[in-house]
């Protein structure tokens, strides 16, 4: 059944639209540390069906459960929706730059390119093929939340550096050590 | 003699316009408009209330307008033996009819019978205002070209706009006298048979037209006006002496001319009316407008300026020395690029080492009102540009000066040479930094590609133009503190250029073409290269502050 699931669905949220980028990041950090919490506490059902979230499919209760817990609005549920699958796949980890990671990782940067490339939703569509990479390592997910959420040129800017200056980095040590 | 501002009524005086008698000069003032003959218009001037401005008269004809009441005003006075301040305590009855008077007998029509200061002269042999007397004495349908007002123009039309000269055109009287003006004191060099006003820049100079650099003092035009008096009176015998003006000849358009031959400058009074070229208002129409002008080519330029480059003692003319013998000085016509910070450094400090330019007498002569700590003290730079027999534009530019300047508005300006000088390395430096992001950005890597100039230009053009909005007051200041032993002044400018570099490569970048499949890595290298030359810049700076590295924003988006 496909259904417009943020606007007809879902309860209603008693939060605040959100605009401020400070209340993102305390959102996108909380709920880091509650699927930590569930992943420690061996909680897999809620986690399962986070992982198995889509935009096409009304989600469960583990979802509404951290929309209330996380007073996520209802212009950001479509947001989330996209997020939270792979917030759970890829734990969070403060400070692993995505760009960085995901050079590591080893994507090329005619790949990345592309994915810098496209709008909002296929950035936020594309997002788990390109993290499917990183097999289960972490990422810093305030900053590639952030930057998923507003999907702008300087986000996408702060992204390139750190993939481009990794590789930079990378080739120089490559090219030092053949010396 | 004033009368009320009526537009209707100036149409019935274009015939029997005396510019002495007639009210023509159309005037802003506190009392409203008001229309006022030349003695009045100059005794509002130096004793009168204020005057705000002249609404008829278009931007490009203000500069000579001014030079030419300056120039009446000061001779008036110097004849009369009377100082600006001695003018002023007057009353303005006797001070027009004493400019009046004065000014008749310097046109050599004391008794207004020959007519010089009519605007429209149906006798050939007779001068009128700013129009010669033919040289064969007939009437200058015999070997005059007929042509439109729309001659009467310093400027030179090449595209089909108004001011195209073979275009239609009819001119009241008070706009035939600004024309005249514009046409006798603004005119350049335009080939053979058309010579230039004696003001106008030298080839040598650099630059074009007449250029015009004055004070402004307060908010009217009177103050200013009694300065720039002032100046001229002050300057009266150095002009003579120095610049080579002994002569009594004043008034060039009441003198006979053939056109085969020119007059020594040495005949010239100091404070003499320039003349470009032969030309004669047609009679009017029934209507009272103008739409015909004579004008005759001539073999030789109407005076022979013996001091090499146009150095007649003129008080708004900006000078620079001469490549060739740097103890000659010539004027500084207007450049192509009008008046930008790096000109107007030149022109009022000297900023450039390898042609320190000087400023005109009037502005050079505003130390007494910076020394009063006065806040209105301003310099204007006005000007045509011309290039190759085309009009580049008008410029116009109003600097405000604090009263610091006093102090480097000297004939030795060293310290503020000394400042300017590394000001202008780093902005070379930054823009040499954003040429190269560009370049990067373009092809990827920063060496200078054949042909690539124009694609890159857009970041240092808008670092230029940052620059130029500020650059006067960031000098100035930056002498103060250096003078005083306070050197931070280095490594402020260098942030604030790094900071504003940041902003044009920001703003500039989707304007250099670049591989799209590239985009990102692209402007990742090209800000890379941007900070890593900013950073060598504010260290060259004396700066401290550290190389942005994306290690260096972790903290900033990370939880």
């Amino acid at each position: 059944m496909s259904t417009s699931i943020a606007t007809d669905t879902a309860p209603q949220s008693a939060g605040p639209p959100l605009v401020a980028g400070g209340s993102l990041t305390k959102q996108i950090a909380g709920v880091a540390a509650r699927l930590d919490q569930l992943r420690q506490s061996g909680q897999r059902g809620p986690l399962a069906e986070l992982r198995r979230l889509s935009s096409r499919e009304i989600p469960g209760d583990a979802f509404w459960a951290m929309v209330e817990r996380f007073d996520i609005s209802r212009g950001d549920e479509a947001f989330w929706l996209s997020v939270l699958p792979l917030m759970v796949r890829h734990p969070h980890q403060p400070g692993a730059r995505p760009g960085k990671v995901l050079e590591t990782a080893g994507i090329s940067k005619s790949r990345f390119e592309r994915w810098l490339r496209l709008d909002s939703a296929g950035a936020r569509r594309e997002a788990g093929r390109l993290l499917s990479n990183l097999k289960n390592d972490g990422l810093d997910w305030v900053a590639l939340g952030h930057a998923l959420h507003r999907w702008n040129d300087g986000d996408r800017y702060k992204l390139a550096r750190d993939f481009f200056v990794a590789r930079e980095r990378r080739d120089s040590t490559t090219t030092d050590g053949a010396d | 003699m004033a009368r009320h501002f009526n537009l209707y009524a100036m149409q019935n005086i274009a015939a029997a316009c005396d510019i002495l008698e007639t009210p023509l000069f159309t005037l802003a003032g506190v009392d409203g408009l008001s229309v006022l003959s030349l003695p009045d218009l100059l005794a509002r001037l130096l004793a009168g209330s204020e005057i705000t401005n002249f609404p008829r008269l278009a931007a490009a004809q203000r500069g000579h307008l001014w030079r030419f009441l300056v120039r009446c005003a000061g001779k008036a006075l110097h004849e009369r033996g009377w100082s600006v301040d001695e003018a002023t305590k007057r009353s303005l009855g006797e001070l027009a009819a004493a400019v009046r008077d004065t000014l008749r007998v310097a046109a050599g029509d004391s008794d207004g019978s020959r007519g010089a200061w009519m605007l429209y002269q149906a006798e050939p042999k007779q001068p009128g205002f700013l129009q010669p007397p033919t040289p064969d004495g007939e009437p200058p349908e015999r070997k005059y070209a007929r042509n439109t007002p729309s001659l009467l123009t310093s400027a030179i039309g090449s595209k089909n706009h108004e001011r195209k000269n073979d275009g239609t055109r009819s001119l009241d009287a008070e706009q035939a006298a600004y024309a005249l003006l514009d046409l006798q004191l603004g005119a350049i060099f335009g080939g053979r048979g058309n010579y230039g006003s004696q003001i106008m820049g030298s080839a040598s100079g650099a630059g074009s037209g007449s250029p015009f650099m004055g004070a402004r003092l307060g908010t009217g035009e009177n103050e200013t006006f009694r300065h720039d008096t002032a100046v001229l009176l002050k300057a009266w015998d150095r002009i003579r002496l120095e610049n080579g003006l002994r002569g009594t000849v004043w008034a060039l358009w009441t003198e006979m001319w053939d056109g085969e031959s020119s007059l020594s400058s040495q005949r010239l009074d100091p404070a003499f009316i320039p003349l470009a070229r032969l030309v004669r208002l047609g009679e009017p129409t029934a209507e009272g407008l103008f739409d015909t002008v004579w004008f005759r080519p001539t073999n030789k330029a109407r005076v022979n300026d013996l001091t090499g480059g146009g150095n007649l003692g003129d008080p708004f003319t900006p000078r620079v020395p001469d490549l060739k013998k740097p103890d000659v000085l010539k004027v500084r016509g207007t450049l192509e690029g009008g008046y930008n910070y790096r000109e107007i450094v030149n022109l009022l400090f000297g900023g450039d080492p390898k042609r320190p330019g000087v400023p005109s007498p009037s502005a050079l002569a505003l130390q007494g009102a910076l020394h009063d700590h006065r806040s209105d003290v301003r310099v204007v730079f006005e000007g045509t540009a011309f290039e190759q027999g085309k009009t580049v534009g008008f410029y116009r530019r109003e600097v405000l000066l604090p009263p610091s300047a006093e102090a480097w508005l000297s004939d030795t300006p060293q310290a503020v040479r000394e400042v300017h000088g590394e000001l202008m390395q780093r902005v070379r430096d930054v823009k040499s930094a954003l040429n190269g992001a560009a370049r990067v950005l373009l092809a990827g890597d920063a060496k200078p590609h054949d042909g690539d100039e124009k694609k890159v230009a857009a970041p240092a053009d808008n670092l230029e133009n940052q620059v130029d909005r500020r650059y006067l007051e960031v000098l100035l200041g930056a002498t103060d503190r250096h003078t005083s032993g306070d050197e931070t002044w280095r490594g402020n400018w260098a942030e604030q250029l790094s900071e504003w570099a940041r902003i044009a490569f920001r703003e500039t970048m989707e304007m250099i073409p670049t591989a799209t499949a590239r985009r990102y890595e692209r402007e990742v290298h090209a800000r890379g290269w941007l900070e890593h030359r900013l950073h060598r810049m504010r260290d060259a700076a004396g700066g401290s502050s550290p190389e942005i590295t994306p290690d260096s924003e972790l903290e900033e988006s990370s939880v």
